[in-house]
């Protein structure tokens, strides 16, 4: 069981994927632009944070920027998770620290959910 | 006194020729700076055109893909019941919508695809691969739509394949546009084999296909934009016409080969060759 941070701004995509975390046990936070999220990783830091690139105030890779320069928070780890998918945009993220970059469109939530289980294993902050 | 008047006139000569010279040389020089400034803004204007089209193809992903996304993740949700237990007739519905919506996702993907080859903005991320992976993780992918369509699938990979250093994503699009065809002009009862094997300095990947073949006329076309035999327009089948443009362009940017060998009625064999190094 893990603390999510989930930044997507369509909560249509969030409802499925909140479902899906907290029906293997993880609590989630959700948070729709960046504003929002890093009130979130103030107020607790997270085991992982899954962030989109487009927000309504500024681009994720901003807020993924500062949160590697961040003592705090440059351990936690980032999945992208995008319907950008151009090369330059999976350069950039994975240039700025993010551990993986999944496109939204070719995953199911479950196969999201399973992705971040695997991600959270090897980083050993399941319980 | 006349040489003295004669070197007067000559120099006078020789004075107004440089000043025409350099006046030349001015209007030439300035001439050059005018045209340099218009290609330097022409080559500015041309950056912003490139800027604003890749903008516009991450953004047209995005917009088009993410209310599609959660289409279909609804989808997925109220067939696996998370709203309630749907009666058959509804499960069909919803299958068939389902169907449409991840063909809308596939036809975005490839129009977006073609968009940065015509842009020449498709690169490669290439990373060490098991080609034998690689190949059984595309057929596991179509192992459902082959079954629905009551079409057998079989998968052969040599075994010792070496590594291959390929852009895994790509090579994926690229395999499964072809076991895709293969499957959908394949009439049920039919059969499609992928097998992989080495062939010299290369990994060779084969999809054969018992199906409808593509007519001598056409096969020339067959890897073009917007290709569809005429048999397969006869079929009423969906598609673009752009899944074997991507494939080839996908295949030749790793230095590979791709080339089919079909006959109308019987079926077709494509092969896919990649360099090792």
């Amino acid at each position: 069981m893990a603390q999510i941070l989930l930044v997507e701004d369509d909560s249509f995509i969030s409802l499925f994927l909140e479902s899906k975390l907290k029906e293997k046990g993880h609590t989630v936070t959700v948070a729709q632009d960046t504003k929002a999220a890093e009130k979130a990783l103030k107020s607790a830091t997270p085991d992982l944070v899954l962030l989109d690139i487009i927000l309504p105030d500024e681009s994720g890779f901003k807020l993924l920027e500062r949160m590697k320069a961040a003592k705090e928070w440059s351990a936690v780890p980032v999945v992208i998770l995008s319907n950008l998918g151009q090369e330059t945009e999976i350069e950039e993220g994975k240039r700025l620290g993010a551990v993986e970059f999944l496109v939204k469109g070719n995953y199911s939530p479950e196969e999201i959910v399973d992705r971040v289980a695997n991600i959270l294993e090897q980083t050993n902050k399941a319980v | 006194m006349a040489s003295d008047l004669l070197q007067i006139v000559l120099a006078l000569a020789a004075l107004l020729l440089s000043a025409v010279l350099f006046l030349l040389l001015y209007v030439r020089l300035r001439q050059i700076r005018e045209r340099t400034t218009a290609l330097r803004e022409a080559i500015q204007h041309l950056k912003e055109i490139d800027r604003v089209k890749s903008e516009f193809i991450s953004l047209a992903s995005h917009q088009l893909r993410t209310p599609l996304t959660g289409i279909r993740w609804a989808h997925h949700a109220l067939l696996e019941g998370q709203a309630g237990v749907v009666n058959e007739e509804q499960r069909r519905i919803l299958e068939r919508s389902l169907d449409r919506t991840q063909a809308m996702m596939g036809l975005v993907g490839e129009l977006l695809d073609v968009a940065r080859i015509e842009d020449q903005k498709y690169r490669l991320l290439k990373e060490s691969t098991d080609t034998g992976e690689l190949v059984r993780g595309v057929v596991d992918q179509f192992s459902e739509a082959a079954e629905r369509r009551k079409i057998s699938l079989d998968v052969s990979v040599d075994s010792n394949l070496p590594k291959i250093t390929i852009d895994k994503t790509k090579l994926n699009i690229a395999l499964g546009n072809l076991v895709d065809n293969a499957i959908k002009y394949t009439p049920p009862g039919g059969k499609v084999t992928v097998s992989a094997m080495q062939s010299d300095e290369m990994v060779c990947i084969k999809v054969l296909d018992t199906g409808i073949g593509i007519p001598q006329g056409d096969q020339y076309r067959a890897f073009s934009k917007f290709f569809r035999s005429s048999n397969a327009i006869a079929m009423h089948t969906r598609g673009s016409g752009l899944g074997l443009y991507i494939s080839r362009t996908i295949i030749e940017k790793h230095g590979g080969t791709i080339a089919v060998d079909s006959a109308e009625g019987k079926g077709s064999t494509f092969t896919i060759c990649l360099p090792i190094r």
